[in-house]
């Protein structure tokens, strides 16, 4: 599994867009295309004088298409799998860009939302546009920026992130006025002033403002 | 050109069930080895139970079949003349 803390909820996982896979689909058409191919260049070719079949040459045949076939059936799982696991993930603390290159090579990168300090969308061109996709970068407090290219829906994910962070640093400011925290310290104010009803006030009383 | 040249060529690759015999073992041996590295980085990268099951079934059953294949064509082709 992925990284994620056990109080950690995930709020939502992105993957790139299907356009990137096309690619690589044309890619596939053609290698599974390619007996039949082979199959008509046999009859130009003179594959009796380069071959000795000791039996069926129907046989021979079958047998060396699900060889290809196979290996076909390996290189579609290596594309799916590069593609599947390469995500943007958005929990209720961290982002996560997991970067899956190949079978042994992955770059998993997290950053708190809190520190978060621009999320930038970055769509190009007439297909982008129309199909909803983009690279989106990610500041961070840090030096280091993030930036995931061809991702689905970059504006709902900005917007996602904008909300998360939002609501990070509400509840990090909620902690300082919150009434069981106040309660626990009116004791220390109580001889000074008298404890009001709301806890911002008794802040703000507290302190004589 | 290349056709003549073919042609004008001396020489025979035996297509023995030998032959098929190590292909086959050395596509089995290179599947296993490639499932297992599949599997492993979708147990550990991936998103839930759920999915590492669907994928293994989907993935094992395709290459179930894709070596099934090749062992039936095989065994044909030992016993054809």
């Amino acid at each position: 599994m992925i990284e994620v803390e056990a109080d950690e909820k995930i709020i939502r996982v992105v993957r790139r867009h299907w356009i990137v896979l096309v690619g690589d689909i044309l890619v596939l058409i053609c290698a599974i295309a390619m007996p039949v191919i082979l199959l008509v260049a046999l009859h130009i070719l003179p594959v009796e004088k380069i071959f000795a079949f000791s039996g069926s040459t129907f046989d021979a045949g079958s047998f060396f298409l699900f060889a290809w076939l196979t290996v076909v059936w390996m290189f579609g799982w290596n594309i799916w799998t590069k593609y599947y696991l390469n995500v943007l993930m958005v929990t209720d603390k961290r982002v996560f860009d997991i970067d899956q290159e190949g079978l042994f090579k992955r770059k998993s990168a997290s950053f708190r939302i809190d520190r978060i300090q621009n999320v930038t969308v970055d769509q190009k061109g007439i297909l982008q546009t129309l199909l909803d996709f983009g690279g989106i970068r990610i500041e961070t407090a840090s030096e280091e920026n993030f930036v995931t290219l061809y991702i689905a829906h970059p504006y709902e994910i900005k917007k996602l992130i904008n909300e998360m962070q939002d609501g990070t640093l509400d509840k990090s400011q909620e902690v300082h006025l919150h009434p069981d925290t106040l309660e626990r310290i009116a004791p220390l104010g109580d001889q000074t002033t008298t404890a009001p009803s709301s806890g911002g006030n008794n802040l703000m009383n507290r302190d004589g403002l | 050109m290349i056709m003549s040249l073919l042609s004008t060529a001396n020489f025979q690759i035996p297509v023995t069930p030998m032959f098929l015999m190590v292909i086959f073992c050395i596509l089995a041996a290179a599947s296993i080895i490639h499932a297992v590295v599949l599997r492993y980085h979708w147990r550990n990268y991936g998103n839930g139970a759920l999915e590492l099951v669907m994928i293994n079934l989907i993935y094992l059953v395709g290459l179930g079949i894709l070596l099934g294949g090749m062992a039936i064509f095989l065994f044909a082709y030992s016993i054809s003349k």
